[in-house]
């Protein structure tokens, strides 16, 4: 297995990782349902947050890492650090969102955003933040996960990063990376859960997990 | 438009998304301290100012706001 930095050539790769990711297991896209596009303006939407190298959130090329096997891609992680230049990572993203999102859907959106509030789960301060984690279905059981997220430890390090702490959120729906989180050290340190039925109609559960490992 | 106008309005913004009828902003106020002011209203807020202003802002505008007087500046200077 080689593990690689991800450049611009592999756009299409990250944002089908993205993607899948989303999906968490099922087949529902969030980004889809949560502002009424069609996976074809999400993967739009995605190319231009892309297209702007914006670090401090998951969809910036070079914060990702793609592990290759026998010379094909066979998954790819983000990583990056919670508020390493001031701003929230999810905010980071809203306002690529706002900016690139048409007006009418963000309109529409608004009470879906405000459902998603309630699983909503703040990311811990200059922890090092694993993203959108996809392993294609036939190199699974070969350790891609564990080998990606120690690469991103090492690499985030060596660039002089600072850290205690790694931290990934998911949904709790997600079993199999949950216990692909395990094995690599993690364990759930929040859940969140919300009532709101209108939550199932665009994200796969309704509870929200953050799992974390201390960095030593 | 005078600042005191613009805050007024963005008081009134605030509000009603935010669902708190007696916010009152402030230069240093910032989504630390505004209670429910999250990432996720955030998208609304903006787009909500740039409707009630007929603005635009700019991508690197809008990564620059660290608080409601970046905010404001940037809609002052927008409306010249």
């Amino acid at each position: 297995m080689i593990i690689r930095q991800a450049n611009n050539e592999d756009i299409d790769f990250l944002i089908t990782t993205i993607i899948e990711a989303e999906k968490s297991g099922g087949d529902k896209i969030s980004y889809c349902g949560l502002f009424s596009i069609t996976e074809d303006e999400v993967r739009s939407l995605l190319r231009q947050i892309f297209e702007e190298e914006m670090d401090g959130q998951e969809i910036c090329v070079s914060n990702f890492l793609i592990a290759e096997i026998d010379g094909k891609p066979a998954g790819a992680f983000s990583s990056f650090i919670e508020c390493a230049d001031g701003m929230s990572s999810s905010m980071i993203k809203s306002n690529l969102i706002t900016y690139f999102l048409d007006r009418q859907k963000l309109l529409s959106s608004s009470s879906n955003l405000l459902a998603l509030k309630a699983i909503d789960i703040e990311r811990e301060k200059n922890a090092l933040q694993l993203e959108s984690a996809y392993v294609y279905p036939q190199f699974r059981g070969r350790g891609v996960i564990g080998a990606l997220i120690n690469a991103h430890i090492q690499r985030k390090l060596e660039l002089g990063f600072s850290f205690k702490k790694a931290q990934i959120l998911l949904m709790d729906n997600n079993k199999p990376a949950q216990e692909a989180y395990k094995r690599a050290g993690f364990h759930i340190a929040q859940k969140k859960a919300t009532d709101d039925e209108l939550i199932f109609s665009f994200m796969p559960g309704n509870v929200r997990v953050l799992m974390e490992k201390e960095v030593v | 438009m005078e600042k005191q106008e613009i805050y007024e309005r963005l008081n009134s913004i605030f509000s009603v998304v935010l669902k708190h009828p007696d916010i009152s902003l402030s230069p240093s106020s910032s989504a630390n301290d505004v209670n429910g002011w999250t990432s996720l209203t955030h998208m609304i807020l903006i787009d909500e100012i740039e409707s009630t202003f007929k603005i635009k802002f700019k991508l690197n505008e809008i990564l620059k706001f660290n608080n409601v007087g970046d905010m404001v500046a940037c809609i002052e200077k927008k409306l010249g």
